[in-house]
């Protein structure tokens, strides 16, 4: 159940490449910012949507193949999505979604789709009553019903707040190695990627697409020893021969000391780069 | 007070609007799902033809249609000589009158509701393996059903108001054509005030139940 | 931040921990990375940079001390606040700025034309290039 991609993607204003081949039950990592074409790619694997140039290979049976003007349909790829969105029906229970996936009803199956997501006790539920985490549990239990041969994830976890991301991490994570389903995941957290994903293709608007392990790529992004985080300044004030600089990187603030010149050069809302000594960072139990 | 009407009319302009709305939702139904389903000049095309008994007076579709469908015409001596099928001036040209000029009051609300699904919930459904026509009727109308409801109540109300079209196509015929609409137009021409303040007077309750109804709905979707 | 123009000598790598040797004007200096090595050959221009606040001053230092960038200077100038004091000194035709607290500048008795030292921790001083 190998995965071969070769796929070019005319978007606004550049054309993004990609060329990687995914081994049965291997995880690959499309990783960079958003707006970047990721969801794109994980559309067109699943047919929603059609580049301007390539092919797709599952298992040496050709999926796509413009040059041949091939296409085979979503549906009879057998590929299990799951949304950024979720894309719950809301007209379902929790079951019915479930039943509504399985290519024949399988109550046994549905109830052991459920207890691996944690799920058993909501089956009855209608997907409105759930939070971001059920739903995203949900949504997953439902693409593993339809006995996928291809998992594609996009963005799963990146609605949810921080803590219960590690938790669903853990359970993903879990399942994928219960099921040894091949699984392309679409990411920009780091964590996500280094935790799930056995290859990564790193996806950036301004330079060719890299390809690695997730060691090879989440860690030469980082030389010089200085971990540069995106931040935006919230406060310059003057403190005696300093400046006092706040700046929100994440949902976290941090604050330091500027001398006079390198604060004045800063606006408040401003975009920044902040450089960590890596060596220096204290790090403890949460 | 209602005793000083004839009860007809108003029996035939309910099972006038009844099949008129269940042949608008058969229709309507696979038109819509066509139309949503994208852009393309084919589909304006059908949207624009669909909307003009938006604008067009009644008596001028009614005026084309009886043309079209009278027995001395191309296609009225076909469906007569044929299928023995009379049009003009008779309960089965109303209905297709109906259905024509209340075509875009059942389209409007129900095409609106379904461009508004998300595009994902369809297509989580198509990677789940279903045809269009399972998603159609499992995913996509249960999510717009609203605009369903609504396009049928408007659609009914709008048949139970109608009168250009009638008269031009059906004429007064009693238990035939002589609907609600007619028959208060017919009363009052006797100078029959009484009856035509009947009829006049069921009409506007009704029509304000209905856009009572209509609220309802659409506040429930909201 | 300070920031010196300076030409790379050297460059060990070894689990992780690279360990940079540059020069400027003649003055050694070291700083320490974790992370893979830079992609640079000896001699390729780098900038060193190390902020105020990670610079030491030393007056008469003696015996034997584990900081490897060591530097002499004079004292140019003093910007004194309740509880830090911004120090200045010429390196190499610029200026070097170091921030301490006012109490050690005050048991340093530095002044302009101060004699000293300043010091910075291998592991404090940045690579850009």
């Amino acid at each position: 159940m190998s995965l071969q991609i070769e796929i070019s993607l005319a978007l606004p204003g550049r054309i993004l490449d990609i060329h990687t081949d995914l081994p049965k039950g291997g995880c690959l990592a499309l990783y960079g910012p958003s707006g970047v074409g990721k969801t794109t790619l994980l559309r067109v694997l699943a047919g929603l949507q059609q580049p301007q140039r390539g092919s797709v290979l599952f298992d040496g049976k050709p999926w796509l193949d413009t040059d041949q003007r091939l296409l085979v349909p979503p549906r009879s790829r057998r590929v299990g999505f799951v949304f950024q969105d979720f894309a719950l029906f809301p007209n379902m229970t929790v079951e019915g979604n479930l039943a509504f996936a399985q290519p024949r009803p399988d109550a046994a199956r549905r109830a052991y789709w459920l207890a691996l997501t944690g799920m058993t006790a909501y089956a009855q539920r209608s997907p409105r009553e759930l939070s971001g985490g059920q739903m995203q549990r949900v949504a997953l239990a439902r693409a593993l019903a339809s006995e996928p041969q291809l998992l594609l994830l996009d963005e799963a976890l990146s609605a949810l707040d921080s803590r219960l991301r590690a938790d669903l991490q853990d359970a993903l994570a879990d399942i994928l190695a219960e099921t040894h389903l091949t699984t392309v995941l679409v990411s920009h957290d780091p964590g996500e990627v280094f935790r799930l994903a056995t290859q990564v293709a790193h996806l950036q608007p301004d330079a060719p697409t890299r390809y690695g392990t997730p060691r090879e790529v989440l860690l030469k992004t980082n030389t010089l020893g200085r971990y540069a985080l995106a931040g935006q300044v919230l406060l310059i004030e003057p403190a005696g021969v300093q400046a006092r600089v706040v700046i929100a990187i994440g949902i976290e603030t941090l604050t330091t000391l500027l001398n006079h010149d390198e604060a004045a050069a800063l606006k408040v809302g401003q975009r920044v780069s902040v450089a960590l000594n890596g060596a220096s960072a204290m790090v403890s139990a949460a | 007070m209602l005793n000083n009407i004839d009860p007809q009319p108003l029996l035939l302009t309910l099972k006038l609007a009844t099949l008129t709305t269940l042949i608008l939702l058969i229709l309507a139904v696979p038109l819509c799902a066509w139309l949503a389903r994208g852009r393309s000049r084919g589909r304006t095309l059908a949207e624009v033809l669909i909307s003009l008994p938006l604008v067009l007076p009644p008596t001028a579709l009614g005026f084309y249609l009886l043309i079209t469908l009278s027995p001395t015409s191309l296609i009225g001596g076909w469906l007569l000589n044929h299928f023995s099928l009379r049009l003009v001036f008779s309960f089965n040209g109303l209905v297709l009158g109906s259905v024509l000029f209340s075509l875009p009051f059942m389209v409007q609300p129900l095409l609106a509701a379904l461009r508004q699904t998300p595009i994902n919930l369809l297509d989580a459904a198509r990677t789940l393996g279903k045809r269009e026509a399972v998603i159609l009727w499992r995913v996509w109308l249960p999510h717009a059903r609203h605009g369903l409801f609504a396009g049928a109540i408007l659609a009914f109300a709008h048949t139970v108001g109608e009168f250009g079209v009638v008269l031009m196509l059906g004429g007064n015929i009693p238990d035939q054509t002589r609907v609600a609409s007619i028959a208060l137009y017919q009363e009052m021409e006797a100078l029959n005030y009484p009856a035509a303040h009947t009829y006049a007077a069921i009409l506007v309750v009704f029509s304000f139940l209905v856009l009572l109804t209509l609220q309802r709905v659409q506040r429930r979707a909201a | 931040m300070n920031r010196i123009p300076a030409r790379l000598l050297t460059l060990e790598h070894e689990h992780g921990v690279t360990l940079i040797e540059a020069e400027a004007q003649g003055q050694v200096f070291s700083a320490m990375l974790v992370g893979d090595p830079p992609d640079l050959a000896s001699g390729a221009p780098v900038t060193l940079a190390f902020k105020e606040t990670e610079v030491a001053i030393a007056r008469n230092l003696g015996g034997e001390i584990s900081l490897r960038n060591r530097i002499p200077g004079t004292v140019l100038a003093l910007e004194e606040g309740n509880l830090l004091t911004r120090v200045r000194f010429a390196f190499a035709g610029q200026d070097v700025h170091a921030v301490i607290t006012t109490g050690s500048a005050c048991r340093l008795a530095l002044a302009p034309g101060v004699a000293v030292e300043w010091l910075v921790k291998a592991n404090e001083m940045g690579i850009e290039c």
